[in-house]
C-alpha cells in the first residue's frame, strides 16, 4: 500500500474508534467547556451536595421529628453548638434539621415548576413560531403579552394570595407566572427557524405537520431552552423563598426557607441563629444552582 | 419627527395589553377566590343578607356584564371599597403610590449609573482583579433574595452597626408639607436641607436592597456587550485607523454596547417593582407594595385589584420609556423600526 | 521597478489558543512590499491572508493570540518591537485597511459623516487645530472620490440606510480620506455582486494609479490578482507558497498548489469543470510536520514531511517554496 494513502487512512480510522471513544470524547469534550470556568465545578458540587441532602433527610438529619409539630422546651433557644450544631428555635427544634428538610420543598417545587412550565410554555411558543403571522401567533403571543405586563412576583403573589396558602398553590401561582417566558423565548426561535429551507424542504416533500413541529423545528430551539432552564432553577428557589416567605407559601409545621427566615426576623438580634444560618443556607442553594446553570450555559453555547 | 409616530405605536399597543391585563385581574380577584359577597360577609352571614349584597354589587349579571361594570367602574378610578382601610382604594393608593415610586425611581437610578460604571471597568480590566470582583459580586447579588438582603441591612445596620435609619421615610421629628410626594424634593422645597438629608438616609438601604442584583447583573450584560463588539470588524477597523484608545472605549464602543443593557431594564424595572413589595414591608416603607402585600394577606380583593392594576399600568409605561431611550440611542429601531442586535 | 522596499515580513508565526492547544495558523509567512506597488495576496479561505494583515497594524482579535516567531518591518522598523506611540502613527498616518465584509465594518450606531470625520481628525498633523467645518469638507470630498451620489445626504445616513456596495465604498472613503502610503484592502466587495465587485476593483486600481500609493489587494481569485497586481503572493495554511509576476505565475507555475489553483479556474472557453485540488487545508491543531501542502500534493517525496520548505529564488523575482525546484 502506498505510505501516503495508508498515513491518510490512518487519520481517517483514529477519527471514528468505535461508538464507546466518541462517546467519551463528546462526555469530556462537554466536561471541558463546561469546567472551563472553575466556579461550575464549585457549583455542581453545591447542587449535588443539597440534592443528597434533601433525598436522604430523614437518615442525615441528626433529628428527623424536629421537622414537623416538635416542642422541647427544654432546649428552646439554643445557640448553636456541638449538639445542635446551627442552634435551635424557640420551641428547642433543631434548625440544621428543618433546613435539611427545607431543601427537599425548594427542590420539589422547582422541578414542579420547571416540569409543566416549561413543556406548556415551549409548546405554545412553538405553534405559535410556526404559524407566524396568523390569528393563532396573535391570540398566543397577546395572551403572553398581558401575563408578561405585570412583574412576575406580583403576579405570582396575587394568585397565591387569592388561592389557599400552601406549597401546592405557591407552585400553581409560580407555574402561571412561568410559562409565558418560554413561549416568548422558543415562539422568537421557532419563527425564524420555519422560514429556512429545510423546513421548507421539508414541507415541500409532504412532511406532516407534526413531523415538522416536532422533528424539524423543535430541535434547533431546545438548547436555549435548556440554557435557560438551567438558569432558571435559582430563580424559582428565590421566588418560592419569596412566597414562603410572606406566609403564602408552605404552611408551619412544615420547614421552608423563606418561612423561616421570616420567623427567625421575629427573634432579631437575640436569636440571631433562626435567621442567618436558613438564610445562608437559600444563598448558598441559590449560588450553586447559578454557577451550574452558567456552567450549562457555556458548555451548551461553545459546542453549537 | 419619526420619534414620535415610534412613540404612539408603543401606546396604540400597550392599550390592549392593558385591556388584556385588566380581564387577567378580573379573573383572579373576582372569579378564582369564588362569590365576593360571600367573602365579604364571611361565612356565618344569613344567606338573605348575602343574596341583597349580590344583588347591590351586580353580582347576579352574567360574568361579562360584570366585567363590564368593573371595568368602567376602573377606568373611572373606582376600584371598592377596601375591606381593611373601610376607604375608597383609590384614596389608599393615591397616598401610597409616591412613595413607591420614590423608591423604585431611584433605585432605577442607582442602577443605571453603577452598572455603567461597573461594566466598563470588568471590561477595560478583563479577567483582572477588578473584574473577578465584579463577578464575583454579580454571582453573589444574584443569589441573594431581595428580602435577605434586606434583612441583613435590618440586622446591621438596625442593631449591631446604627449608621443609618432602616424604618419608614423621615424620622419622626422632621415634619414637610407635601408637594411632590417625593420625600426629598419635599423638603428641598420646604428649605429644609436637614430633613432633605434625613429622607436621603433612609433612602439609601431600601434602594441598594432593591437595586442590588440588578445592578449587578446589568453590569455583566455591559461587559459582555462591551467584550462582545470588541472581537467586531468596526473596532478593528477604528483601531487600525489609528483613532485614539479613548476615544474607541467611550465613543465607538460604549454607545452600541449600551443598547443591549438598555433593552433588558424593562426586566430588572418589574423585578424591581416585584422585589419593593418585600422590601417595604421589611423597611416599614409607606408605599403601595406594603399597601398591596398587606391587602393580599388580609384577602382584600378590591385593593388586590387596584393595586396590581396601577402597578401593570406603571410597568406598561415605564417599558415605553424604557423603548423610547433604546430607540435613542439605536438609530436601527429610530429609523427602519428594525430591532437591531 | 526596484523601488525603496516599504514592508516587509520574515517568517512570521502567529498562533491562536482554542480548545486542546494552539491553532499554529500561520507557519513562516514572507512578503515583501515596495513603495507604490501593487500587490496581490492569493489564498483559499481560511488560509491565514486577513491574520497576516491583521498583525500588520496590531489588530488581531483580543484574547489569546501568541506570535512565537517572526518579524514586520515597515520602512526598516520592526512593528513587533514598536512602542504604542509608535503604532498608533503607523496606523493614522502610514496604513490602512479596508475590511472584506462592509456590513460589519462600519459602526452601527454613528453615521458615516461621524466615522469618517474621526478618521480625517486623528490622521491630521494637527488635531487640534482643524475644525469641523475643514473635517466635514474633507470627509465629503472622500464620499465624493468614491463616485457615491448625493455626498452630503450619505454623511448624515448611518450604515443600515446604505446598501452593501455603497457601505463598501464608504469603507473604502475612509482608508482614501487623508493620505496613506499603503492599503490594505482585504477581498473588497466579495460579499456583494460580481459587478460590484468588479466597479470596487477599478475604483481601487484608479485611487491607487492616481496617489501612488502602494496597495495589498487580498483575493481569493487568480483573475482578479492578475489583472490588477504588480505581484502576486500565493499563499497556502499559512505560508507563502510561490511568488512572481502575473505573466510568469501564470505561464510558468512551479509549485504543484498554484498549478493546482489555475487549473480549478474555470474556462469560459469550454473544457467543463475545471480540475481543481483534493482535499481541504490541514488541522492547524496538529498540522503535519514539513510541508503544509504534502497530504494533497500528487508529487510528494519522503523528504517534504520532514521540515517544511524555505523560499527559493528559481529566477529573478520568482520564489518557490518547494523542494522540488532544488532537485
Amino acid at each position: 500500500m502506498d505510505n501516503k494513502e495508508f498515513r491518510i487512512a490512518t487519520i481517517e480510522k483514529s477519527r471514528e474508534e468505535g461508538k464507546w471513544h466518541r462517546f467519551w470524547d463528546m462526555i469530556s469534550r462537554h466536561w471541558y467547556h463546561f469546567s472551563y470556568n472553575k466556579l461550575s465545578i464549585l457549583g455542581i458540587s453545591i447542587v449535588v451536595l443539597v440534592i443528597l441532602l434533601a433525598i436522604l433527610a430523614p437518615c442525615i438529619a441528626p433529628y428527623p421529628a424536629h421537622a414537623g409539630p416538635f416542642v422541647d422546651f427544654i432546649n428552646a433557644g439554643q445557640p448553636p453548638g456541638v449538639k445542635y450544631w446551627l442552634g435551635t428555635d424557640p420551641i428547642g427544634r433543631d434548625i440544621f434539621t428543618r433546613i435539611i428538610f427545607a431543601f427537599r420543598g425548594a427542590l420539589v417545587m422547582s422541578i414542579v415548576v420547571l416540569a409543566i412550565a416549561v413543556p406548556v410554555g415551549s409548546l405554545l411558543g412553538l405553534i405559535a413560531g410556526f404559524y407566524y403571522k396568523t390569528i393563532i401567533d396573535t391570540i398566543i403571543m397577546r395572551i403572553s403579552d398581558v401575563f408578561l405586563s405585570i412583574p412576575p412576583l406580583v403576579l405570582a403573589l396575587s394568585v397565591a394570595a387569592v388561592l389557599k396558602p400552601n406549597l401546592m398553590n405557591s407552585m400553581i401561582a409560580l407555574t402561571v407566572m412561568w410559562w409565558p417566558w418560554y413561549t416568548r423565548l422558543v415562539y422568537g426561535m421557532a419563527s425564524s427557524v420555519s422560514n429556512e429551507y429545510f423546513v421548507i424542504a421539508a414541507d415541500l416533500t409532504g412532511a406532516s405537520k407534526f413531523h415538522i413541529l416536532f422533528r424539524e423545528i423543535l430541535p434547533n430551539c431546545l438548547s436555549p431552552v435548556f440554557t435557560k432552564m438551567a438558569l432558571d432553577v435559582g430563580w424559582v428557589i428565590i421566588f418560592s423563598a419569596s412566597l414562603s416567605f410572606v406566609g403564602l407559601g408552605e404552611q408551619p409545621p412544615t420547614p421552608a426557607l423563606g418561612q423561616m427566615v421570616s420567623d427567625g426576623a421575629k427573634y432579631l438580634p437575640e436569636l440571631w441563629w433562626m435567621c442567618i444560618f436558613p438564610a445562608l443556607a437559600i444563598i448558598v442553594m441559590i449560588l450553586g444552582f447559578n454557577l451550574f446553570g452558567d456552567g450549562i450555559r457555556d458548555m451548551l453555547q461553545s459546542s453549537r | 419627527m419619526r420619534i414620535g409616530s415610534f412613540i404612539l405605536r408603543r401606546l396604540l399597543l400597550s392599550i390592549f395589553v392593558l385591556i388584556g391585563l385588566s380581564i387577567l385581574i378580573f379573573i383572579i380577584a373576582r372569579i378564582v377566590p369564588g362569590d365576593p359577597a360571600r367573602l365579604a360577609l364571611g361565612p356565618r352571614a344569613p344567606v338573605e343578607v348575602v343574596e341583597r349584597l349580590r344583588k347591590e354589587l351586580q353580582l347576579d349579571k352574567s360574568l361579562p356584564v360584570q366585567y363590564w361594570i368593573w371595568l368602567t367602574n376602573a377606568l373611572h378610578g373606582d376600584f371598592g371599597k377596601s375591606l381593611v382601610s373601610k376607604r375608597p382604594v383609590i384614596e389608599d393608593i393615591k397616598e401610597y403610590l409616591l412613595a413607591t415610586l420614590e423608591l423604585v425611581f431611584f433605585a432605577a437610578i442607582f442602577m443605571v449609573f453603577f452598572a455603567t460604571l461597573l461594566g466598563i471597568l470588568a471590561a477595560r480590566n478583563k479577567d483582572r482583579w477588578a473584574d473577578n470582583l465584579i463577578r464575583m459580586f454579580a454571582y453573589i447579588g444574584v443569589s441573594i433574595p431581595a428580602f435577605v438582603l434586606a434583612i441583613f441591612f435590618v440586622l446591621i445596620f438596625g442593631y449591631t452597626w446604627p449608621i443609618l435609619p432602616v424604618l419608614s421615610r423621615l424620622s419622626p421629628q422632621f415634619d414637610v408639607p407635601r408637594v411632590t410626594g417625593f420625600m426629598i424634593f419635599d423638603s428641598l422645597f420646604a428649605g429644609n436641607l436637614n430633613a432633605a438629608w434625613n429622607a436621603f438616609t433612609h433612602l439609601i438601604l431600601p434602594v441598594v436592597a432593591l437595586a442590588l442584583a440588578g445592578t449587578f447583573q446589568e453590569a455583566r450584560i455591559m461587559r459582555a456587550a462591551m467584550l462582545d463588539n470588541l472581537t467586531k470588524d468596526f473596532i478593528a477597523a477604528e483601531k487600525g485607523y489609528g483613532i485614539p484608545e479613548r476615544i474607541i472605549m467611550f465613543k465607538y464602543l460604549l454607545k452600541p454596547s449600551m443598547i443591549a443593557p438598555l433593552s433588558v431594564m424593562g426586566m430588572d424595572i418589574a423585578a424591581m417593582m416585584g422585589i419593593a413589595f418585600l422590601v417595604e414591608l421589611i423597611f416599614n416603607w409607606p408605599g403601595l407594595s406594603r399597601y398591596g402585600i398587606n391587602a393580599m394577606l388580609y384577602k382584600d380583593l378590591n385593593a388586590i385589584s387596584g393595586t396590581v392594576m396601577i402597578i401593570g399600568v406603571g410597568f406598561t409605561l415605564a417599558n415605553i420609556v424604557v423603548d423610547v431611550i433604546v430607540a435613542l440611542v439605536d438609530p436601527r429601531i429610530r429609523l427602519a423600526g428594525v430591532s437591531g442586535e | 521597478m526596484d523601488n525603496k522596499i516599504l514592508l516587509e515580513i520574515k517568517n512570521l508565526h502567529v498562533w491562536y489558543k482554542v480548545y486542546g492547544g494552539y491553532s499554529k495558523v500561520l507557519q513562516g509567512v514572507n512578503f515583501l512590499v515596495r513603495e507604490g506597488e501593487r500587490v496581490g495576496l492569493v489564498g483559499e479561505a481560511g488560509c491565514g491572508k486577513t491574520t497576516t494583515m491583521k498583525s500588520i497594524l496590531q489588530i488581531l482579535p483580543p484574547g489569546d493570540f501568541h506570535i512565537p516567531r517572526g518579524q514586520i518591518f515597515y520602512k526598516g522598523q520592526d512593528v513587533l518591537k514598536m512602542s504604542f506611540k509608535e503604532i498608533q502613527r503607523l496606523r493614522s498616518r502610514e496604513i490602512a485597511m479596508i475590511f472584506q465584509d462592509p456590513t460589519t465594518a462600519l459602526n452601527p450606531v454613528f453615521t458615516i459623516g461621524n466615522q469618517i470625520g474621526d478618521v480625517i481628525k486623528y490622521s491630521t498633523a494637527f488635531e487640534e487645530n482643524v475644525y469641523k467645518e475643514k473635517i466635514k469638507i474633507q470627509s465629503i470630498k472622500a464620499i465624493k472620490e468614491v463616485y457615491l451620489p448625493d455626498p452630503e445626504r450619505i454623511h448624515i445616513n448611518y450604515p443600515f440606510q446604505l446598501s452593501g456596495g455603497m457601505r463598501q465604498r464608504v469603507c473604502i472613503a475612509m482608508a482614501i480620506s487623508s493620505p496613506r502610503n499603503l492599503i490594505i484592502a482585504d477581498e473588497p466587495g466579495t460579499s456583494l455582486d460580481v459587478t460590484i465587485q468588479d466597479q470596487i476593483h477599478r475604483l481601487l486600481n484608479k485611487i491607487v494609479e492616481k496617489r501612488n500609493t502602494a496597495i495589498i489587494l487580498i483575493t481569493h481569485s487568480l483573475g482578479v490578482a492578475k489583472e490588477m497586481a504588480d505581484r502576486i503572493y500565493v499563499m497556502y495554511a499559512g505560508t507563502i507558497v510561490e511568488t512572481a509576476t502575473p505573466e510568469v505565475l501564470f505561464k510558468n507555475p512551479v509549485h504543484p498548489y498554484t498549478k493546482g489553483l489555475l487549473a480549478s479556474v474555470p474556462k469560459i472557453s469550454g473544457g467543463g469543470i475545471a480540475k481543481g485540488i483534493p482535499g481541504k487545508i490541514p488541522d492547524y491543531l496538529n498540522p503535519p510536520s514539513g510541508c503544509r501542502f504534502q497530504l494533497r500534493c500528487e508529487q510528494e517525496s519522503p523528504i517534504c514531511s520532514e521540515k517544511p520548505p524555505q523560499l527559493f529564488e528559481i529566477e529573478k523575482n520568482h520564489l518557490v517554496a518547494c523542494y522540488l525546484t532544488k532537485r
